[in-house]
């Protein structure tokens, strides 16, 4: 059995070196003289290649008075500079047949082009004159307050289970801006002046709070240089950039409550408060997931949408953040299933995982989805970019895109089982039932 | 060195590349198979495409196809449907059977080195499915609750009624891939296997392999899984065209919304005919991308929406086109009389600048097609199914280059007809109506949630 068991450990680890073998990504990272942080990696499988910037600022940068700003500022990103008029942005990308998008969230902004490769220095000239000389005047803020309130509408407000995740984070957080979502409010957009944006700006649109990460088929030195020419005279920042540092106290008692929304089945939402991205307990909490939702013998779906058929849809997910964050479960009940049925049932498997360790077959088969997941993150040389961004901002190990799967393996079946018991606990929990507008019960006179 | 910001950097020389192999060989039972070797990771993608998609659905059907494609990987040879995805997600391999209008994919991503034990597993549900009672029963139960729960997506809605108004009931596209409650409610578990008899055979799809594998370990691979698999069925297909429907406004009615979901446009000729490189440019220039007139008017003018765009839409033996966008419920009406505009202005003739533009946008975007192993096969499918000639990547960038003003212009002239277009709206119709009142082509009448007219 000893023997075994050993000969079983040398296959896995002779396994994993084969794939990191194959998928090594090699990278050159440094400063700037105004601290702006570069990551170079060279792939010449296809001649394109991603330039993109992720600014160290999301939505809780933000006061509570002005949610929804960070995002917002993300929109005026693109309406140019002293050499980039108005609305020239997008189509300067798409003439060089590129393509461009941006997002916000909790806690950075991150920016991208893809280009075909030969017009690398047209990508840097871009980002460049936005981080150097962004201009924004009055009809581009009045047009994006119109196109921004649409977002919203057409993600959260006109969808079915839309505004799920915002109803969760209110409830689960009580003093970290973790509590409102990046998308905010549109009412704080419209009370912003124009001078507050460029006040935003200046603060936390500098090199020093940056990171440049381009992928994809360069020349590892003439970009450098190209780089330094384009970078270097972007002066570093000289405000004081806010972070917050309100610590989210912990939980004494479960929070239980019940939103009502145009939607034909109730949804049940279970969020637990877990620590942040990056500490060992995450990585356990992160495998926990995997064994919970990820495919169809996975324990949430095999035994609530196949076998007890008690819901038409459920899934895990990790939120990990920069602050501690949640794991979070939910549930669509099937036609004729009520939201307390479905609780208890979900209750019932994250129970297991708290009481029982999980069996052999389990723990190969989450090693293997884990690994499958890892070769699978960096498909694209814009997902690659965005991958070592977020490990050098948010780890502060680059490196962390070749061997982080080391750090998956290393978690036993027993700290799995510590995880659950640490924090997937009732006092440490959100339960919120999402329901038809149709039950909700009528309202005393107020 | 000092750097002149002012001057927007250019390339001094254009790009090489060199489009990926295709090898193209049949299995001994005639399967079809295109493959292109590409080793940047030690990933395999494989797509058995069937001829079996939603327009074959038998009238009384709606949902068919869609449905054996749900029950088809529930379970198969030795493995019921627990045991089947355990083994699958044991080797971290994900095999899916995915359904559109035309086809029926059985798709499969693995590690290289789960690659045999994938297959296997691969060709038992292939091969061997079996199809029980209970896991039809359950998937059929799934598929109801799903359209139950679709009446709560107002974007989804809209997109329905579209299709159904302008394609007409009697065609073999009106229908959505999964069919409706009272069709899919009809089906039973003999007809899902009475499906796979009569679509799933080697001379009615081909296979498409793209990752790391060669075409020698990959024919042989398949060779031995499927040397017995030779059996032939049934498939007929014929392509009814309904009758104009008359209105031009259809709304379904949905309380409450902030939003109204807008599609609107017309049936057009079909892929694959000596116009498709004019017409992809026109949408270019239409609403094909962000800085397309319909985008650049109804968002960045405007402000009234996150984003608009139009499409020429094609299946393989039908197409259609269509612009689609979600505005704030007050601008409804506003948002369909700039719409209205802009497809009527398309028809005065685009610019030289706005062609250069698409041209240039389309020409250097080419090689960001090939980078993905999805896109590659993607590719490849669409190259099958729309039946392009053997030299069509090869010639791609060539066939846009030769598009004139006056090609554009003729597409525009033969393709855009802006008195058939057809709206949907789906929104709050006490807004919405209002508005209506005040436009001139308001010719209204309400459907419901399935796109049937209820009033007129």
């Amino acid at each position: 059995m000893r023997k075994k068991m050993a000969l079983t450990i040398i296959l896995i680890v002779v396994l994993i070196s084969t794939v990191s073998a194959q998928t090594k990504i090699n990278f050159t990272e440094y400063d700037l003289d105004n601290g702006l942080h570069v990551i170079l990696h060279q792939d010449n499988t296809t001649p394109i290649v991603a330039v993109t910037v992720m600014y160290h600022v999301g939505s809780k940068n933000e006061q509570a008075d002005r949610t929804g700003f960070a995002h917002f500022f993300e929109h005026l990103m693109f309406e140019g500079s002293p050499n980039i008029n108005r609305g020239e942005y997008f189509k300067i990308v798409q003439h060089a047949g590129g393509e461009l998008n941006a997002n916000t969230s909790f806690d950075r902004t991150f920016y991208y082009e893809v280009f075909p490769s030969n017009q690398l220095k047209l990508g840097l000239w871009l980002e460049s004159e936005r981080m150097l000389q962004l201009k924004v005047d009055s009809t581009g803020v009045e047009t994006q307050r119109g196109v921004v309130k649409e977002e919203r509408s057409q993600s959260l407000d006109n969808q079915p289970y839309g505004k799920l995740w915002e109803e969760t984070f209110k409830r689960a957080y009580t003093v970290h801006p973790y509590k409102w979502m990046p998308i905010g409010s549109a009412q704080y957009i419209d009370e912003a002046t124009i001078n507050e944006f460029m006040e935003f700006y200046k603060t936390y649109y500098v090199p020093d709070n940056a990171v440049l990460s381009i992928a994809g088929d360069i020349n590892i030195n003439e970009t450098k240089t190209l780089i330094e020419k384009y970078f270097a005279e972007i002066p570093s920042g000289t405000k004081n950039i806010y972070v917050p540092t309100v610590v989210e106290p912990e939980k004494t008692a479960e929070v239980r409550d019940s939103v009502y929304d145009n939607v034909q089945l109730p949804a049940v939402v279970h969020a637990y408060n877990i620590p942040s991205l990056g500490s060992e307990d995450y990585y356990a909490i992160d495998m926990l997931t995997t064994l919970l939702s990820n495919g169809q013998s996975s324990k949430l779906y095999k035994t609530l949408v196949d076998k007890e058929q008690k819901a038409l849809y459920v899934g895990a997910f990790p939120a990990g953040l920069e602050d501690p964050g949640l794991f979070v479960t939910v549930g669509i009940a099937n036609a004729g299933v009520d939201a307390s049925s479905l609780d208890e049932s979900i209750d019932e498997i994250i129970e297991d995982t708290r009481n029982d360790l999980i069996t052999d077959s389990e723990y190969k088969k989450l090693r293997n989805q884990v690994e499958s997941q890892f070769v699978n993150s960096n498909t694209t040389v814009a997902g690659i970019a965005e991958n070592l961004a977020n490990y050098y901002m948010f780890y502060d190990d680059t490196n962390l895109i070749n061997n982080e799967l080391d750090r998956y393996l290393k978690v036993s079946k027993e700290d799995i089982q510590k995880a659950a018991q640490k924090y997937l606990k009732k006092e440490n929990r959100v339960v919120l039932y999402y329901l038809p507008n149709s039950l909700k019960p009528i309202e005393e006179g107020k | 060195m000092s750097l002149n910001r002012a001057v927007k950097p250019f390339p001094k020389e254009e790009i090489s590349f060199s489009l990926p192999e295709i090898e193209n060989f049949c299995l001994s039972n005639g399967l079809r198979v295109l493959h292109v070797k590409k080793d940047t990771l030690p990933i395999i993608n494989i797509n058995l495409v069937f001829y079996a998609g939603s327009k074959y659905d038998p009238s009384g059907r709606k949902g068919l196809a869609n449905l054996f494609g749900m029950v088809a990987d529930e379970g198969a040879g030795i493995y019921d449907t627990l045991a089947l995805s355990d083994e699958l997600d044991t080797l971290g391999t994900s095999l899916n059977i995915n359904r559109d209008s035309d086809s029926i994919y059985y798709s499969l991503q693995t590690l290289t080195e789960h690659y045999a034990k994938s297959l296997d597993l691969f060709c038992d549900v292939l091969l061997s499915p079996r199809f029980e009672d209970a896991a039809f029963e359950r998937e059929k139960r799934k598929i109801l609750t799903r359209i139950l729960q679709i009446k709560d997506a107002p974007d989804e809605l809209a997109d329905i009624a579209f299709e159904r108004i302008i394609y007409g009931d009697d065609n073999p596209y009106s229908h959505p891939v999964f069919g409706y409650a009272d069709t899919v409610q009809q089906i039973n578990n003999a007809e899902v296997k009475d499906f796979y008899k009569n679509f799933i055979f080697p001379s009615n799809g081909f296979l498409v392999c793209v990752g790391n594998i060669t075409a020698d370990h990959l024919k042989k691979s398949f060779e031995d899984k499927l040397n017995t698999w030779t059996i032939e069925g049934t498939n007929n297909f014929t392509l009814v065209n309904s009758k104009e429907t008359a209105p031009k406004i259809y709304l379904l009615h949905k309380e409450g919304t902030v939003q109204s979901e807008i599609r609107c446009g017309h049936l057009t000729c079909k892929r694959n005919e000596m116009d498709y490189f004019p017409k992809s440019i026109l949408n270019m220039i239409l609403g094909g991308q962000f800085s397309s007139r319909i985008n650049l008017n109804l968002r960045e003018d405007k402000g009234y929406t996150y984003g608009a765009l139009s499409r020429f839409n094609y299946h393989k033996d039908a197409a259609h086109f269509y612009v689609s966008t979600s505005v704030g419920a007050e601008n409804t009406a506003n948002a369909l009389i700039e719409i209205d505009k802009e497809i009527n202005k398309i028809k005065d003739g685009i610019s030289g600048e706005e062609l250069k533009f698409a041209k240039s946008s389309m020409i250097r975007k080419f090689p960001s097609n090939f980078e993905t192993l999805r896109q590659i096969s993607v590719n490849l499918i669409g190259k099958v199914v729309y039946g392009l000639k053997n030299d069509y990547f090869n010639t791609y960038i060539d066939s846009i280059l030769k598009v004139t003003k006056e090609d554009v212009n003729k597409a525009a002239a033969d393709n855009i007809f802006p008195e058939n277009i057809k709206y949907v709206i789906t929104g709050d119709k006490n807004i919405i109506r209002p508005q209506l009142k005040n436009i001139m082509f308001a010719d209204v009448v309400e459907i419901n949630s399935d796109g049937e007219v209820i009033e007129g």
